[in-house]
């Protein structure tokens, strides 16, 4: 024992940083830990708890970001995790982070947390955005009223931070009482007097119960417990409506009395609409939408062979015809009084992202830009520079040189890592550090961009009625979207959606037809290669075979019709600091994943070759691959490595078609066969881990011959029309 | 013993109860509910004026009883949600003068207050309405003082009434989202799904979610000034469908 830990305190003291969903815990957590934890804008980000040991001020805390939850009765499994934690850590510090705008909501939390006798601080996170809105909030008043410390934070500008880090030596419990109708009191009370006399926070724990959380019945014996439920069930037949929406009702009526005095509100609305006014933002939109339309018409003609007869500077004018028209409608329609209620570019922009016809045009900007930047930047330029030039001229160069010191160049050693096929070095570094890395990167970055503007439940909640058809809320498109990201996290998250049905579809169509962003990310950089329209062409096919996968899939599957319920957070504009850094997280947990299961692949392909199997697989396979897909033999190589890493296929894919073994058409139906082909195996596990073994295996039986013959019917479709188009011409 | 009519009513109205809870007229239960001193033997009295009946061991409402039963809640329960909804009496308040009400309500008042409402289906504890005449005629020609949000104009501010809801899940997930009795809220877009603002928050709802929850329009709106005035506003509002609010 040292002399240090004979004070009073305890010396690691758990400090629980709670809040509503999206409010910037995270951000909090990553100012306070110095670590960096997922920061998006949008809500669920954090499906899993980060913690950290930090010190501040002296005291040591162990930090602990939890998911965002709007009440302590758990509707969500986020938001048991959250209440759990709560519970399990009576002698914790609380740092409630709350949104300035939406201090309501907050309060509510703070309501429960002040029943469970929690000493806590609120930080009024989004201070500017609240100003902005010329809210004002006596913030002193409202410290004075509850008894504890009130802190204004911008957490993204690191405001407020220090007196955070202060205010957290002097937390207190804050001061709310609620007095409920008669009969939920008295229930409280002999609820209370069950938990036993051990009791801080028992009022907090009596209410969770009444309002139908069995989280603080669990440390309970059984005949305890069994008197609780019977209490709660006699107190709920006095009320229609459920308890907890009762004693919810009350909360909000008290802190409408509460807020009263210290939320005022302007008096005149602000004059709104001068961000369609201004000269910046109206020349910015027609810039932008005549090249939409420009863009609209080259896809459409660009695929007859209108180009070649009006020669370059006619077809050039005939392009600027839609552009025009293009831009000239938008700016009629941006002229509507609702747009008009924008005061800024991003307020605008998201009052656009929430209109169909507005929408759709930004849609197709964004893949547009996304083509540009992974497609033939990244694939091309990037991909060109490290493979030829770092790799090509220098590394593998070099390497050699090096081993060629100790090995001679017949050995098996040498032919393990430099064989031209299948080496560690010369095939399995170089794909993935020279061709998927860039790829990936880049793709990351756009994504993160997206993610931290808010588009993404706009995205949402306008594919709410496609993806209706398909027996999901448009909640399912978050998962869905994620999946982009990477299937095997997607398939995690898809615990957001609400019943099992929508559960079950939405793992189906994530291991079935979306693909991930490496994958995506080659996949564009090879279309890219190839033509703008053999990327749409990708598009529309795995689009169709989603949605008529889905379709089929909620005929078949029981289950109730899905619900919207889904909040949209605001426009933004994306944070490049926090956007380069998510980038930088993913990049480096893409190389700790991805890199080893390439070289694995690579070696196990080694293997197989030398042992004469793979030339064996190929034959077995060639009735499918060559007969019915009409592709070379040797892809599937390709399609055997798709199940190791899902990129790993398409780059040898794009490797056969760089040797010219591969036409434009072939190298379609492969790509669309690869993206619906099996799931990799990381995605499998998690599959087997969310539904069980024989479901997943149901699964892979359907995805496997239905992949085959969908590229089937597209090569089949590709002939006809290219025989139709060379008789024409 | 001879009863007064209030009397009468109030039996019928714990017998009610007590069917409502159990499912089944209870013998027991419903004698537990009565006052024992006010009327010493409520199932004999009942049964004397015929109104309810035992067949085979069990108490049951006879036609008549169940008729007069049915329009003693309704009465009741819609002058619950009157008080609360309309005249904003909150607290524990209301419930006796609901209990008050249901006894001098004439039939053609309490067609009134239906209509008024927009013929509400539960009480603001979530129990069921018995349907009047009324209900069942119920055109869509009054405007009620109280409206599903679907119905709602787009723009216009309302403040919530109750939200209706089948499902206790939708019902939290609503509660803690910031929707709640008393909230001032409006319909920012009806299309591609209803996105609706509380607050300083948006939330997107599906349409049926949406028609569950019933609110107070606030002052008078004038869709004129959400669209604008002046040169144009007429054919922008007459095009306004395109804006997804038809």
């Amino acid at each position: 024992m040292s002399g240090n830990t004979s004070e009073l305190e305890s010396p690691i003291r758990p400090l629980l940083l709670v809040g509503n969903p999206n409010v910037g815990k995270s951000v909090l957590f990553g100012l306070l830990s110095g670590k960096y934890a997922m920061v998006s804008n949008y809500p669920g980000t954090t499906v899993e708890m980060s913690r950290s040991h930090v010190r501040l001020e002296g005291q040591k805390y162990d930090l602990i970001d939890t998911p965002g939850a709007n009440s302590l009765l758990p509707n969500s499994e986020d938001e048991q995790v959250t209440a759990r934690m709560v519970l399990e850590n009576p002698e914790a510090i609380v740092l409630q982070v709350a949104d300035a705008k939406n201090i309501a909501r907050a309060l509510m939390l703070t309501v429960q947390l002040a029943e469970l006798e929690m000493p806590m601080v609120l930080a009024l996170n989004m201070w500017d955005e609240a100003k902005d809105l010329h809210l004002s909030i006596d913030y002193l008043g409202l410290a004075e009223r509850l008894g504890v410390r009130v802190v204004r934070t911008v957490a993204t500008e690191k405001r407020g931070f220090t007196a955070v880090k202060h205010a957290l030596g002097k937390a207190g419990i804050a001061r709310m009482a609620v007095t409920y109708p008669e009969a939920i009191e008295q229930a409280v009370s002999r609820i209370q007097a069950k938990l036993g006399t051990n009791g801080r926070g028992s009022r907090g724990r009596a209410l969770m119960i009444l309002g139908g959380a069995s989280g603080p019945l669990e440390s309970l014996n059984a005949e305890d417990r069994q008197d609780i439920l019977e209490i709660r069930r006699k107190t709920q037949i006095q009320f229609g409506e459920p308890l907890g929406y009762i004693i919810s009702q009350t909360r909000f009526n008290y802190l409408g009395q509460l807020l009263e005095p210290i939320v005022g509100r302007p008096e005149v609305e602000q004059a709104g609409g001068s961000a369609t006014r201004l000269a910046k933002t109206r020349i910015l939109l027609a810039i932008i939408t005549f090249l939409v339309g420009y863009k609209l018409a080259d896809m459409v003609l660009g695929i007859t062979p209108l180009q070649n007869r009006l020669g370059s500077l006619g077809y050039y004018l005939l392009l600027a015809g839609p552009g025009l028209l293009c831009s000239w409608a938008y700016q009629r329609f941006i002229r509507n009084p609702y747009f008009r209620q924008a005061n800024s570019f991003s307020e605008l922009l998201g009052l656009l992202t929430m209109r169909v016809r507005t929408a759709a045009p930004l849609v197709i900007i964004t893949l547009w830009l996304l083509y540009l930047l992974v497609g033939k930047f990244a694939a091309g330029i990037c991909v060109d520079f490290l493979e030829n030039t770092v790799f090509g001229a220098y590394i593998n160069p070099g390497l050699m040189y090096v081993v060629k010191l100790g090995v001679s160049e017949q050995s098996l050693v040498y032919k393990i890592l430099f064989d031209p096929e299948a080496g560690l070095i010369s095939v399995g570094l170089t794909y993935s550090v020279a061709i998927v890395l860039p790829i990936v990167g880049f793709f990351f970055l756009a994504f993160g961009l997206l993610e931290d503007s808010g588009y993404f439940p706009r995205l949402a909640m306008m594919l709410d009625k496609v993806f209706k058809r398909m027996g999901l809320s448009g909640k399912a498109a978050l998962p869905m979207v994620l999946g982009l990201g990477c299937a095997t996290m997607a398939t995690l998250t898809t615990r957001v959606l609400e019943t099992k049905k929508q559960r079950t579809i939405a793992i189906l169509l994530l291991a079935l037809a979306v693909p991930c962003s490496a994958q995506l990310g080659v996949i564009a950089g090879v279309l890219g290669r190839v033509s703008g329209g053999a990327f749409v062409l990708y598009v529309a096919v795995i689009g169709t075979q989603l949605l008529l996968v889905g379709y089929l899939a909620a005929k078949i599957l029981p289950g109730p019709a899905p619900q919207l319920i889904l909040e949209i957070p605001p426009f933004r504009v994306p944070q490049l600091g926090n956007v380069l850094t998510k980038t930088g997280y993913r990049l480096v947990w893409f190389l700790k994943e991805a890199v080893p299961l390439f070289l694995l692949g690579t070696l196990i392909l080694f293997v197989l070759m030398r042992l004469g199997i793979l030339a064996q697989l190929e034959q077995a396979a060639a009735p499918v691959v060559s007969g019915m897909l009409g592709l070379p033999e040797d892809t599937a190589k390709g399609f055997l490595m798709g199940f190791l890493r899902r990129d790993y296929a398409v780059v040898s894919i794009f490797n056969t078609y760089r040797q010219q073994a591969m036409g434009q058409d072939q190298i379609l139906v492969a790509l669309v066969v690869i993206t619906l082909f099996v799931p990799c195996i990381a995605n499998f596990f998690v599959m087997i881990k969310e539904k069980g073994i024989k479901i997943a295996f149901l699964m892979l039986a359907f995805i496997v011959p239905f992949a085959v013959l969908v590229g089937t019917a597209l090569r089949g479709v590709l002939i006809l029309y290219r025989s139709i188009f060379t008789g024409v011409n | 013993m001879e009863l007064r009519e209030r009397q009468i009513e109030e039996l019928l109205e714990k017998a009610w109860l007590s069917w409502e809870d159990n499912g089944v007229l209870a013998e027991e239960d419903f004698l537990r509910r009565c006052n024992a001193e006010e009327t010493p033997e409520p199932i004999k009295a009942l049964e004397n004026l015929g109104l309810l009946k035992k067949s085979e061991g069990q108490l049951k409402f006879t036609a008549e009883g169940r008729r007069r039963a049915e329009l003693v809640i309704r009465r009741h329960r819609l002058a619950e949600r009157l008080l609360r909804d309309v005249l904003q009496v909150h607290s524990q308040s209301f419930e006796p003068s609901a209990c008050e009400f249901e006894h001098c309500l004439d039939s053609e008042v309490t067609q009134s207050v239906c209509t008024l409402l927009g013929h509400p289906t539960t009480c603001p504890h979530g129990k069921p309405i018995p349907p009047g005449p009324c209900c069942k005629a119920a055109a869509k020609d009054v405007q009620p003082v109280v409206m599903s949000l679907r119905d709602l104009p787009v723009g216009q501010e309302a403040r919530l009434a109750y939200i209706s809801s089948a499902s206790h899940k939708h019902l939290d997930q609503l509660t803690s989202a910031g929707l709640l009795p008393g909230v001032n809220i409006h319909v920012h877009q009806r299309s591609p799904a209803f996105v609706i603002n509380v607050g300083q928050s948006s939330l997107a709802l599906d349409e049926q979610i949406v028609s569950g929850i019933y609110v107070r329009p606030l002052g008078t709106f004038q869709e004129r000034e959400y669209y604008g005035r002046g040169r144009g506003a007429r054919q922008r509002r007459r095009r306004r469908g395109l804006f997804g609010t038809a």
